[in-house]
């Protein structure tokens, strides 16, 4: 009796232990091979074949390795075939590619223990670079091919087919497709089978390769094993009677979708595919008159099935991408999907991968993309270096394919444009097959600069180890080869390393090596931040009272650093994402257009002027004007980082220190002045029709306003090269830089030379052509395929000061008095003015007063330590003798015979501080005073005229409606500058322009 | 219906492959015919995740049809709306209210929905906006929000609860059963609670 109890417990407990498992077609195939008793898994990581070596490692008693290489993966199979054991090899499809010589040759050897390729094919590619279909790749190596549909099948022929290997004396191609490899299902288990080892026994003729043994070989396989392999298929065929009028053949994967579609047709489900059983099909077509194929890919089956003589109907399934239910019935039954009946979704936001926040990827593409290189790039995470807005890759082919392409581009290039060639590459893939690549530079007297992203782990596929990682597949400690070792020893002399958390040092580094001229190797060496949960300190954030939102940083591609809506364009950052890597520290130079500051300084340094120019124009395409007019953030003494960067420059580049100190500070780049230097070093050495966009496009875009933002979104359009109309409702062309901004300040050749650029680029200008006047929106769109609307803001602030009633002269925008000014009109200032305001406009208007002769003080409500002008030019204003009276704010204006006589003032002092922290000025009670004056200026801010919006689409409430793209909600209109963000300097209407020339082009390219 | 469909939409790192796991098994342990795929392509790299769990009797192949989904199970917001066609007009949509926001590459595109509430209008027969972050955050590990989702959905789905808890037993890394049992817990908790809400009602 307990006997009997303790047996049934112990079968109950058997019974648990081969309970069916929910299983991946991936580990299914793991347990069939380990329940065939295999002794050895080799392969190279490569989805969607990956987990099943992983999971092989992990069910224990075979040894497993991670390969270099797919070929060596196999050749280490055969060897342990060879020896007597049962051995698995496992790739992705491509990874055959990489294993197809020693395939062919084991083909003709055969095999002593059983010998089982598998290939993780990926119709569709969910992850690949094609979807070649390798059942192919049977009948070229002429040996069998198995097709599971299911994981349970997928166990079951993974098994049986060690058997098969060894009962036929040939290796066996088992082909698993994405759907199979990821999906789950349940899946019996069995018991490891022992005894498998068979003895070694040495037989040259089938293991030495000579022609003669080949011969013999092949003749073999011709006339014994073929036919002994269409008698074994015949065994794995399972037949479903049905009813259905048609009936199908298929196998693999289809077979599932054939079974949901018809599920009552007769379903021949072939397991062996290459070669086919023959009787089978025969007696299969014979019983059923309407016969048809169903196969992913490539008319394998089919092709195969016809040979026999079967009339097989043809039908319209696609030869790409992977079959599904819908698409069966809709091709077969011509069943469509009745419309749903329902609003599309509108557009959303696509979430494609990206390299991780704090990748140390970033660097070298962020050097990429800032020096301008031709990259031949290669397989791994980092081919997301592609992605825009890092662009930083122009060919990426195969596994280790990227030093020898760049080799061969660099054969064929002038020299100008091979310099700018490198490869770039990851440990795996160096380990993989990119040190053939590099033998072939340093022997075939190449100059290749290679870039080894060394992460220390196989990255993309999750995280598997390679002989540089450390450890193998059974996470034991491994050798860690040395990758600069390596390239050394390979005979590179110029090997160097990089921090990939120094960007401008990881650019220098890799700069000087595109421009040497032998072959180097570059290794960006730190862990992989989401393998290792890296974190290099706290979240960072903006500073919002100092960011420009020049939007520089943005050109990283971080995930973590976000510009929505939300906060009108201004880049914040997600601090669940961030781990604090200072990429975007670096980046950040406080710039108003977001040049890149440190690159343009050490190209200046190196006299590479026109580099550093083309790098400029990259940001600001109007370096004279900016040079001279903007309030130069760039000079404060720290950068986001935190760092005095003047003083690393200072210490970097003495010579530069002293070509472009400012006079305030002799110790100091002022990067203003090198900025205006390039600006003018371009006006008088380039010829301003040689930037015309090198492909031209059919679609036009009107752009309102030639202020410096629509001067900027004119030149960027126009070089991704659409047809760009400029209209202006002033004579000349540039806005405020003509009719605002004084010459003493600008003068008029420099902003002619900069704006000459431009139409000799192919910018059509019309001025004298006012929107609401001369032409309407509705005109515009109607003639072009975009509208940029940046038309700036241009009416004076009204604000009421008591007295200033009608009818008053002597009292008026100070904005107005300039364009005056700046036409030569005649103006009866009188001796003394007044000008209320503190930024550039009321010193604008100060300076141009004290040049008509008159007496001028301005009165600002704050400290003039807080004045938004430039310092320099309240320097230049106190200089010529204009009188600055902080904390003051006018009260009442005094009129004799309707024209202004006086004024009544009032005193300050700081109160709390506001939102931007800046000490809102309170009145003092009591401290009124009365001054004479001629005429009062108000420069105290401008506002956009958007009467010409009324009755149209465009929201305008005070400024026009905008997404933080500058596109506004009507259809193909867009707007930038003062009308639209009201940053009010030029340098930031100028990066508004820029940003918005990159929401129309998308606009336009996605039409 | 001899087969019940389940698309589970998410952003990679959420752990809705784990989810997918926890689902199929819980099926599988309560009796039922289960298939599942997962298709993780580089979706590692912060990219959009979706799986799929079909039951019973007729499922053959892994794969769902757009339009025939009966539940749609979403782990943020937007890969909400963007599977919103996969769901049967009579389905049901379980939704973590968490919204992770896209590269701002993508956003310069299109706009991340304010509300994807009128979106989902005639989509399908109920919308679950489950508090799963929040309510992960208060177990002190954000990274169990999917396991409160799957709480949420398990009214819906006929399983007992030994099903479900020997699946999340199995499936997830053995420190964390405790905690992710909590937290589908709470989150079937969570849905019973809102229910007797809206019966008062």
């Amino acid at each position: 009796m307990s006997t009997t109890t303790g047996r049934n417990r112990e079968r109950s407990k058997r019974d648990e232990a081969l309970r069916p498992l929910l299983l991946s077609g991936n580990e299914a195939i793991a347990r069939g091979a380990w329940e065939a008793g295999a002794a050895v898994g080799a392969g190279y990581p490569g989805t969607p074949s990956t987990e099943i070596l992983e999971a092989l490692s992990r069910l224990g008693d075979v040894d497993c390795e991670w390969s270099p290489n797919e070929k060596v993966a196999l050749e280490v199979a055969v060897g342990a075939s060879l020896a007597g054991g049962r051995a698995l090899a496992t790739m992705k499809h491509v990874g055959v590619n990489v294993a197809a010589d020693p395939l062919f040759s084991v083909a003709y050897m055969g095999v002593n223990g059983g010998l089982v390729l598998v290939s993780a094919d990926d119709p569709g590619m969910h992850s690949s670079q094609n979807e070649q279909d390798n059942r192919l790749y049977a009948r070229a190596a002429r040996i069998p091919l198995l097709e599971p549909a299911t994981p349970e099948e997928a166990r079951r022929y993974t098994a049986a087919a060690f058997e098969l290997s060894e009962r036929c004396d040939t290796p066996v191609l088992l082909r698993t497709t994405t759907q199979l490899s990821h999906g789950r299902a349940e899946v019996a288990r069995r018991e490891r089978q022992a005894g498998t080892r068979r003895p070694y026994r040495k037989d040259a003729r089938k293991n030495v390769v000579l022609p003669a043994h080949g011969r013999m070989r092949h003749d073999l396989i011709e006339t014994r094993r073929i036919p002994q392999l269409e008698h074994e298929a015949e065994r794995w065929v399972e037949c479903f009677e049905g009813s259905g009028d048609v009936a199908f053949i298929t196998a693999g994967v289809p077979f599932l979708y054939v079974r949901e579609a018809f599920p009552d047709a007769p379903v021949l489900k072939l397991g062996m595919t290459y070669p086919l059983p023959r009787a089978a099909i025969l007696a299969f077509a014979e019983r059923h008159g309407r016969l048809m194929v169903i196969e992913e890919l490539e008319p394998w089956l089919e092709e195969q099935v016809r040979a026999l003589g079967v009339r097989v109907e043809t039908h319209g399934l696609p030869r790409t991408g992977e079959l599904s239910v819908p698409l069966i019935r809709a091709e077969l039954l011509g069943e469509r999907r009745p419309p749903a009946g329902r609003a599309p979704l509108p557009p959303l936001p696509v979430r494609p991968p990206a390299l991780c926040p704090g990748c140390s990827h970033r660097a070298a593409f962020y050097a990429f993309n800032e020096l301008g290189a031709i990259v031949s790039g290669d397989i791994g995470c980092y081919t997301l270096g592609a992605t825009a807005p890092l662009d930083a890759m122009d060919a990426c082919m195969n596994m280790g394919a990227s030093i020898g392409m760049a080799h061969g581009m660099k054969k064929v290039m002038p020299a100008e444009e091979a310099q700018r060639v490198v490869a770039v590459i990851g440990d795996s893939t160096f380990f993989h097959s990119g040190i053939t690549g590099l033998l072939d530079v340093v022997y075939n007297h190449g100059n290749s600069t290679v870039v080894v992203l060394d992460n220390r782990t196989t990255a993309m596929t999750g995280h598997q180890g390679h002989p540089g990682s450390g450890r193998d597949l059974n996470g034991r400690e491994a050798p860690r080869l040395d990758i600069a070792a390596i390239a050394r020893a390979v005979g590179v002399a110029d090997v160097r390393e990089i921090d990939a958390y120094d960007l401008a040092g990881a650019a220098r580094t890799i700069d000087d090596a595109m421009r040497a001229d032998h072959p180097s190797v570059i290794v960006a060496r730190a862990p992989c931040v989401l393998a290792e949960k890296v974190t290099f300190g706290p979240a960072v954030h903006v500073d919002v009272a100092k960011c420009t939102e020049c939007q520089a940083c943005l050109r990283l591609g971080c995930p973590a650093i976000q510009v929505d809506e939300s906060s009108r364009g201004r880049p914040w950052i997600d601090a669940s994402l961030c781990n604090g890597c200072s990429h975007c520290q670096q980046v950040c130079a406080n710039c108003n257009a977001g040049i890149d500051v440190p690159r343009m300084l050490e190209l200046v340094a190196q006299e590479r002027y026109r580099e550093a120019f083309d790098l400029v124009l990259r940001a600001n395409p109007f370096p004279a004007i900016a040079g001279r007019i903007c309030p130069h953030p760039c000079e404060a003494d720290l950068n986001a980082l935190g760092r005095d960067q003047h003083a690393d420059f200072a210490a970097r580049y003495p010579q530069l220190v002293r070509d472009f100190r400012s006079p305030e500070t002799p110790d100091r780049i002022s990067i203003r002045l090198v900025e205006r230097f390039l600006g003018d070093w371009a006006i008088y050495n380039l010829d301003a029709a040689g930037f015309a966009p090198r492909e031209t496009r059919s679609a036009s875009v009107g752009i309102v306003g030639s202020g410096p933002a629509g001067l900027a979104a004119a030149w960027y359009l126009r070089r991704h090269g659409f047809a760009v109309t400029l209209y202006d409702e002033h004579d000349g062309p540039g806005g405020m830089l003509r009719h605002g901004i004084p010459e003493f300040r600008l003068p008029r050749a420099t902003l002619d030379a900069e704006i000459a650029r431009l139409t000799g680029a192919g910018v059509e200008l019309r001025c004298g052509t006012r929107l609401g006047r001369d032409t309407t929106l509705a005109q515009l769109r109607a003639d072009h395929d975009a509208v940029v609307l940046a038309f700036g803001a241009w009416r004076g602030q009204g604000v009421r000061i008591e007295g200033a009633d009608a009818g008053v002269t002597g009292i008026g925008s100070g904005l107005e008095y300039l364009q005056h000014y700046n036409h030569g009109d005649a103006v009866a200032l009188g001796r003394r003015v007044a000008v209320i305001g503190g930024g550039n406009t009321a010193m604008d208007c100060a300076r141009a007063a004290r040049r008509a002769g008159a007496d001028v003080t301005v009165y600002y409500r704050r400290a003039a330590s807080e004045m938004p002008a430039i310092v320099e030019e309240l320097d230049d204003a106190r200089t010529e003798g204009v009188v600055i009276e902080p904390f003051t704010v006018p009260v009442r204006v005094l009129t004799h015979d309707s024209h202004v006589s006086g004024l009544v003032l009032q005193r300050t002092e700081p109160g709390a501080p506001d939102a931007s922290g800046r000490r809102t000025p309170v009145p003092v009670a009591g401290s009124e005073f009365t001054i004479e004056v001629d005429t009062v200026m108000l420069a105290i801010g401008e506002s956009p005229d958007l009467r010409p919006l009324e009755s149209t689409d465009v929201p305008h409430d005070g400024r026009i409606g905008v997404r933080f793209t500058g596109a506004t909600p009507a259809a193909g209109v867009f707007a930038c500058g003062d009308a639209a963000f009201g940053h009010g300097t030029v340098t930031q209407a100028i990066a508004t322009g820029r940003r918005v020339a990159d929401a129309v082009a998308l606009h336009l390219e996605g039409k | 219906m001899s087969v019940t469909n389940i698309v589970l939409a998410g952003v990679g790192g959420q752990g809705s492959v784990l989810a997918t796991k926890v689902l199929g098994r819980a099926a599988s342990n309560a009796g039922l015919r289960v298939v599942t795929s997962e298709l993780h392509g580089m979706s590692q790299r912060g990219g959009t995740v979706i799986t799929t769990v079909r039951y019973g009797s007729e499922a053959w192949s892994p794969a769902i049809p757009q339009g025939e989904a009966d539940y749609l199970v979403a782990f943020e917001q937007l890969e909400a709306a963007r599977h919103l066609d996969w769901l049967r007009p009579c389905g049901v949509l379980i939704m973590n209210d968490q919204r992770i926001r896209p590269t701002s590459e993508s956003l310069r595109r299109a706009a991340y929905p304010e509300d994807i509430g009128p979106l989902t209008d005639g989509r399908c027969r109920e919308c679950v906006e489950v508090p799963a972050l929040a309510i992960a955050k208060s177990l002190g590990n954000p990274r169990l929000a999917s396991s409160v989702v799957l709480g949420a959905l398990s009214l819906y789905l006929e399983f007992p609860e030994d099903a479900w808890l020997g699946a999340i037993g199995a499936s997830v890394p053995p420190a964390t059963v405790q905690d992710n049992i909590e937290a589908f817990l709470l989150g079937a908790a969570w849905r019973r609670a809102r229910e007797r809400a809206v019966l008062a009602f």
